[in-house]
């Protein structure tokens, strides 16, 4: 399985990977919203997941978000929202933008690993 | 009560000090030695002698010896020293003085640094609360290490000695900044508790990287707590600062509280400074 | 002294080595080079080292143990050590600190960059040694006398480092910096914030004709040691605000080196001048000179200085009941704090008296006996004062905390204020100086500063700080001058006895302020408008600004007049014509209103 972890901070991008490779994902590395993209279009095949930091120059997350519900290609890929906007309002934001979940910072890794799983069975339903 | 710690001081100056100060105020002559923790001084003043290089390098190493505790670092000039007072302010020294200025001046002065500081008003404590707890939740939850909270305190902390700072912005309803700083020993441990691996895998990049993230979540979770209050604010992106005496814009007017945390024998600060902007209430 | 300039390259990497290696050379450095630790130490003992650039590893072992080994040999280990490192596998920097090392640098780095920091530590031997008083050497500041000795042979320019400009990420926070070299594309700066490559950052540039600020984007960053400033290449957007500074950056280049390929011993002289320039501009900021007239006098202006440095010693603190919450300004009085009355829970104005004024003996006694008459006054029109208090030989005195904004405010923010808002002002502020009068009191201080409007628009005199009860039957002389030369009468500038037609005479002086927007007599220090307050007619307000009416003229004129015979003698009087002038207005706008409104068509 393949992930791509998006965040401007490699501090954070290393945090996740160590969350997210003992669950059996492979990792690649985005630090801005235009990466992500680039990412899909490139042809990496086969991407389960994308962990998406809010907060990025260039391309912001939720922006990121949107254009990636909108294409047609990546539209099904899950999308979790990782970002440290915590307030109720900013969460609805995005589950109403098509994240497919939501974890605010700081984190355990424990909290993540289940939002992640959480996530792979709402899609494997 | 605790004593006042006269470093190094010639005869001149111990006894013009003891001539401005009450004689309530406790005067040690020492001589501070690295190392040495300088929490429980009232205050040090410091006599510069020919040798202005040193008594920068030592002015610097007092302030850190200080761990962010709010004590006064005074600087008596020598008559020859003619050198700029901004490098001993930027060094760390609190105020400059000379023995050629107005005694009158200068005793209003020590006095005032000698008054005991003021304790949090309950309304500031209303917002001071939240930044207490989620920093010591976001470090828990990043590092599985315990932050203490100590002490806290309001300056007119322009500068921040320290050696590496993140800051955010804040603005919306309310505006202000919030400063995380910490000396690089205790950066550099942090960082590599979050990421997991042996300091020696870490550089000043990824220090850099890390503290920033670091403010970003101590603000972004606080956040949180002020939905629907005045006190409630947008993030701004996080600047990171290195080295020491680094003048940071708050808005005018506003406190500026120093909230002291203990960590592994060490210390770290946060500033907060927070005016709900006018109108709103 | 320093006769050992060789510089020892030792990199694995071969190409990189000779690309070096060519770059010392053409600076005019000797350079040796090697691959590995054994062929390093063979080059030590046979030649004389300045320095020595080397890889965080070697062929043979790593550039940390290499280090640790010259450390341990008391022969060598005064050599300047440096590492140079890949970006991709930076090592630690701070093992490199420790163990030694006096600096850590980064490639690719750009080759000016590289000669420039090579400079920095191991300079080629000026022809003619430094004269003795060179500036001293603080953390970034060594590195300029070879920078402008150096640019001789390359292109780098130079700008006066007074020059100053601030960086921000978000126009929140903003910190200092300084422009390192500039082009058409972008500028160089160093600066203690940090971004990271592709951020969009702003940097203001306070140029003569105002601030610009201008974005632009990180493109590459550079960082020497985790302890010391980055420099920042950024790159500049394209508009006009950048063709304006950067008019200005070519200006401050050609200003600074005025004689281009001239004499050696120029760079010298700029470098020693470059510390004092800065300097001047750190102590006027230091001082924060509270009021410009007073500054053009150096004592004055040192004493201010002890006054703010005084006030900010109280920041964070508590007198007795009443705790300093901020800092709000400083007058020529005191310090104003806003405060928290812990025991009746309520914000308070706090003043603290200067310490000047606090060590008069003379003053003290009076202030202490003045207080109790003061606090008595209950007027809805003055600020109340709650207490007066002495801690620690600190005199203060806590007094309503109003919200709002001082008719000082309002004149500098240029509002109208000759108008019928304007009157209504001054009768409320007659009435109720003519309710202090009759306690036989006068303020002594009366000026715009110490005219409030609250949020709710209504008046209030503060600050009776300097208030002083008269004996009308044994008048007193009075001891030194009190109060703001601006509006200072003259019977108070002569000592004579005063009574409240000085309060008069102030009041008149800054209603002439806010009627025509300009102080009636204005001069280069303290001394010369006190001269004409005591000697030189007023221009007349209506020649000063032609909408005031002669009548409102005439009234603020005779308030001011110089002999205090010459004046109105009560407030009584002065309300009663301006009421007089007011009815006057406010016929004639009604009359305006109904036969004069502009009737469709009409022009």
């Amino acid at each position: 399985m393949k992930v791509i972890i998006a965040d401007d901070s490699q501090v954070m991008r290393t945090i996740i990977e160590k969350v997210v490779r003992p669950l059996g994902y492979e990792a690649m590395h985005a630090c801005n919203g235009q990466e992500v993209l680039s990412l899909l279009e490139k042809g990496c095949e086969g991407i389960d997941l994308i962990l998406m930091d809010w907060n990025m120059p260039v391309l912001n997350g939720l922006e990121a978000l949107n254009l990636i519900r909108k294409s047609n290609q990546f539209s099904s890929i899950p999308v979790l929202m990782v970002s440290t906007e915590s307030e109720d309002d900013k969460i609805r934001q995005a589950l109403d933008a098509g994240a497919s979940g939501y974890i605010s910072k700081p984190f355990t890794s424990e909290t993540l690993a289940a939002v992640i799983s959480k996530a792979q069975e709402k899609r494997g339903v | 009560m605790k004593p006042i710690l006269l470093n190094d001081c010639s005869r001149e100056v111990s006894l013009l000090l003891a001539d401005l100060l009450d004689e309530k105020a406790l005067l040690l002559n020492e001589r501070f030695e690295n190392h040495k923790r300088l929490d429980d001084y009232r205050m040090i003043v410091l006599e510069t002698r020919s040798d202005q290089k040193r008594v920068l390098n030592q002015i610097s190493k007092m302030r850190y010896a200080c761990n962010f505790r709010n004590i006064p670092i005074i600087v008596m000039r020598g008559r020859e020293d003619h050198f700029p007072v901004q490098h001993y302010i930027m060094a760390g020294a609190t105020e400059v003085l000379s023995l050629t200025d107005p005694p009158a001046a200068c005793r209003q002065i020590l006095q005032g640094y000698l008054i005991p500081d003021r304790r949090p008003l309950d309304q500031e404590m209303e917002y001071l609360k939240p930044f207490i707890e989620n920093t010591v939740s976001v470090i828990q939850t990043m590092t599985s290490g315990t932050a203490e909270f100590r002490e806290m305190y309001f300056s007119n902390a322009f500068r921040i000695f320290g050696d590496i700072s993140g800051i955010i912005g804040l603005s919306g309803d309310a505006e202000g900044t919030v400063v995380l700083t910490f000396y690089w020993a205790l950066a550099w441990r942090i960082i590599s508790k979050m990421m997991q691996v042996q300091e020696e895998a870490i550089n000043a990049e990824l220090i850099h990287d890390g503290v920033g993230e670091l403010i970003n979540m101590i603000s972004g979770s606080t956040k949180k707590n002020f939905v629907g209050t005045h006190y409630h604010y947008e993030l701004s992106l996080p600047t990171v600062v290195v080295g020491s005496g680094h003048q940071i814009g708050h808005p005018e007017g506003a406190s500026i509280a120093i909230l002291i945390f203990d960590m592994d024998n060490s210390s770290f600060a946060v500033h907060v400074c927070l005016k709900p902007m006018k109108g709103t209430s | 002294m320093n006769d050992k300039t060789d510089i020892l390259l030792i990199n694995r990497d071969e190409e990189l080595l000779e690309s070096l290696e060519t770059q010392l050379r053409q600076a005019g450095y000797a350079v040796h080079t090697a691959m590995d630790m054994r062929e390093a130490l063979t080059t030590i003992t046979s030649h004389p080292l300045g320095l020595i650039i080397c890889d965080h590893a070697l062929e043979d072992v790593n550039g940390y143990d290499f280090l640790y080994y010259l450390k341990s040999d008391p022969l060598r280990d005064c050599i300047p050590f440096v590492f140079l490192v890949p970006l991709k596998d930076q090592g630690s920097a701070f093992k490199a600190f420790e163990m030694g090392a006096i600096d850590f640098w980064v490639y690719p780095l750009e080759v000016k960059d590289f000669i420039m920091r090579v400079r920095k530590i191991d300079p080629l031997q000026p022809s003619k040694t430094p004269p003795p008083g060179s500036p001293p050497s603080s953390p970034t500041p060594p590195a300029e006398h070879q920078e402008s000795k150096e640019r001789r042979k390359t292109e780098r320019v130079r700008i006066a480092p007074s020059f100053k400009i601030e960086v921000s990420r978000d126009g929140i926070v903003w910190l200092p910096g300084q422009v390192m070299n500039f082009n058409k594309g972008g500028v160089f700066v160093r600066t203690p914030l940090l971004g990271k490559q592709g951020l969009t950052l702003k940097i203001k540039f306070l140029l003569p004709a105002g601030v610009s600020i201008v974005s632009g984007e990180i493109r590459h960053i550079v960082f020497n040691s985790s302890h010391q400033q980055a420099g920042m290449g950024i790159k500049m957007e394209q508009d006009q605000e950048w063709n304006r500074v950067q008019g200005h950056l070519e200006s401050l280049k050609v200003s600074e080196m005025p004689s281009r390929g001239g004499n050696s011993g120029d760079p010298w002289k700029s470098a020693a001048q470059a510390p004092a320039k800065t300097i001047m501009v750190c102590n006027q900021k230091e001082q924060h000179p509270p009021d410009a007239l007073l500054t053009d006098n150096p004592r004055k202006s040192e004493a201010e200085s002890f006054n703010i440095r005084f006030y900010q010693s109280l920041i964070g603190k508590q007198l007795d009941n009443y705790k300093a919450v901020s800092f709000i300004g400083a007058g020529a009085m005191g310090g104003v704090f806003k405060g928290w009355d812990i025991a009746l829970e309520r914000e308070v104005a706090l003043k603290v008296i200067s310490y000047e004024l606090a060590s008069k003996e003379t003053f003290r006694d009076m202030f202490i006996k003045e207080a109790r008459t003061i606090s008595k006054l209950d007027h809805p029109n003055i600020a109340h004062i709650y207490y007066i208090g002495i801690t620690d030989n600190i005199l203060y005195f806590v007094m309503e905390f109003i919200t709002g904004q001082t008719l000082k405010n309002m004149i500098d923010r240029r509002i109208n204020l000759n108008n019928l808002k304007g009157i209504e002002y001054l009768i409320t502020i007659c009435q109720a100086l003519d309710f202090v009068s009759n306690k036989h009191i006068i303020h002594r201080d009366i000026k715009p500063e110490n005219i409030l409007i609250d949020q709710k628009g209504s008046v209030k005199i503060v600050d009776f700080g300097v208030a002083k009860t008269i004996d009308a039957d044994n008048p007193a002389k009075q001891e030194g001058i009190v109060g703001s030369p601006l509006y200072m009468s003259p019977d108070c500038i002569v000592g004579r006895a005063m009574d409240h037609r000085s309060d008069i005479y102030s009041l008149g002086a800054s209603f002439y302020h806010a009627f025509t927007g300009t102080p009636p007599f204005e001069g280069k220090d303290a001394d010369e408008v006190l001269l004409k307050h005591l000697n030189e007619p007023c221009v007349p307000l209506n020649v000063k600004n032609p909408k005031v009416s002669k009548t409102l003229g005439e009234i603020i004129e005779r308030m001011m007049a110089k002999n205090p015979e010459d004046r109105y003698q009560d407030y009584a009087q002065i309300i009663k014509d301006i009421k007089a002038l007011r009815s006057k207005v406010m016929k004639f706008q009604k009359l305006k209103n109904s036969t004069l409104m502009p009737r469709p068509g009409s022009i």
